[in-house]
């Protein structure tokens, strides 16, 4: 019936607490000087020794990736141009390719003789056809011998 | 911005005093170990370790080691992390020695702070993908402790009288996105201004106040949860 009013807490004073709470981390600052070893250089320049000794080991990795790279080009672009060369000189030496002579196309009627009777028909009904409609009668309507 | 003029404020804070020849330059702020009178300035010091005397940067280290220390233990809790997150800074250091000698104008000691800040920033990171890094999740007990803890500080007259426990601070922060734990620390822990934290992140002046705006919404969320 009669609750208890708590008293609201502004943004104001939420603000202030969380100050106190991040200011409250200066009290460590002793302890936190305190952290470091007393031969802390000691240690430090092993470190500092290591990471050079990481960094020129990495750089002579890279030294000998560069190397090999000119290398690589070097060799490629050598043979890049006997590729060039080759391309260029060998058409000039070479025999000229003779054309396709008549003679390479078998005659009309080695042609004919492979082809179904039907096939001659039609092929020698057309009129650009070198045999002449006499010569089909003939094939066609030869007496069997 | 002006780079010079910021970093020039954040030394008066003395949060990075520098070291310098004139010891008239460091009279107004507390240097953790002022360079004496016939001490080299750190640029003197970075120069001769650019010629091989590696006894140099030993001076250099001994000079800002207990200030590096302190900032990554603002992010880190174990020791034996922050020795090691002050080890990897410091040779980040040596090995961008070549590089900073090389740019006229630059502070040591802010060049340095920077290094220092982005590896605690990448730490955060690593340690909110990696849950073993974390801090971890808070008990029942330790959930009933931060309640006790935030209500006893909203009753208390003086935030300073209270007595507060570094682990659960930790552990709270540590819920947080990693910018947000950043700005926050830099905002309230070491003070900084929007314009100094810009110059020391990198980020824009817009983001850290984007970003300090969010962190302060997420922290306020997260006390809320305890009430």
């Amino acid at each position: 019936m009669f609750t208890k009013k708590t008293k609201p807490v502004t943004d104001e004073q939420l603000d202030q607490v969380g100050k106190a709470l991040v200011q409250a981390l200066r009290q460590a600052d002793t302890a936190s000087e305190e952290a470091l070893a007393p031969n802390a250089f000691g240690q430090l320049r092993n470190r500092i020794a290591q990471e050079k000794a990481r960094r020129e080991g990495s750089l002579s990795i890279w030294e000998a990736i560069v190397g090999l790279a000119s290398q690589s080009l070097s060799t490629f672009g050598l043979v890049t141009a006997c590729a060039v060369l080759l391309v260029w000189i060998l058409p000039a030496q070479t025999m000229p390719v003779p054309a396709p002579s008549q003679s390479a196309v078998p005659p009309v009627e080695e042609q004919l003789v492979r082809l179904s009777p039907m096939q001659e028909c039609t092929i020698s009904t057309r009129p650009d056809c070198s045999v002449s409609p006499s010569e089909v009668l003939t094939i066609v309507v030869k007496p069997a011998r | 911005m002006e780079t010079a003029g910021v970093w020039e404020r954040v030394r008066k804070k003395h949060l990075m005093p520098d070291h310098t020849l004139e010891c008239s330059d460091n009279l107004d702020f507390p240097a953790e170990m002022p360079a004496a009178a016939g001490e080299l300035a750190d640029e003197a010091l970075v120069q001769a370790v650019m010629e091989g005397r590696e006894a140099a940067f030993e001076t250099l280290f001994e000079r800002h080691r207990r200030r590096l220390s302190r900032l990554v233990g603002r992010f880190c809790a174990r020791p034996e992390k922050i020795e090691e997150l002050v080890q990897d800074i410091f040779t980040k250091i040596y090995f961008g020695l070549g590089e900073y000698s090389q740019r006229s104008g630059n502070s040591f000691t802010a060049w340095i702070s920077r290094i220092a800040i982005n590896s605690c920033y990448d730490y955060l990171r690593y340690a909110k993908r990696r849950p073993e890094q974390a801090v971890g999740t808070l008990t029942a007990e330790e959930t009933g402790e931060t309640a006790g803890m935030i209500q006893a500080a909203l009753a208390a007259p003086s935030l300073e009288s209270l007595v507060i426990s570094q682990d659960l601070v930790r552990k709270l922060l540590a819920r947080l996105h990693p910018e947000d734990q950043l700005v926050l620390t830099l905002l309230d822990a070491d003070e900084l201004s929007v314009a100094e934290i810009a110059s020391v992140t990198g980020w824009s002046e817009s983001k850290v106040k984007v970003r300090a705006f969010r962190a302060r919404k997420a922290l306020r969320e997260m006390l809320s949860e305890f009430l």
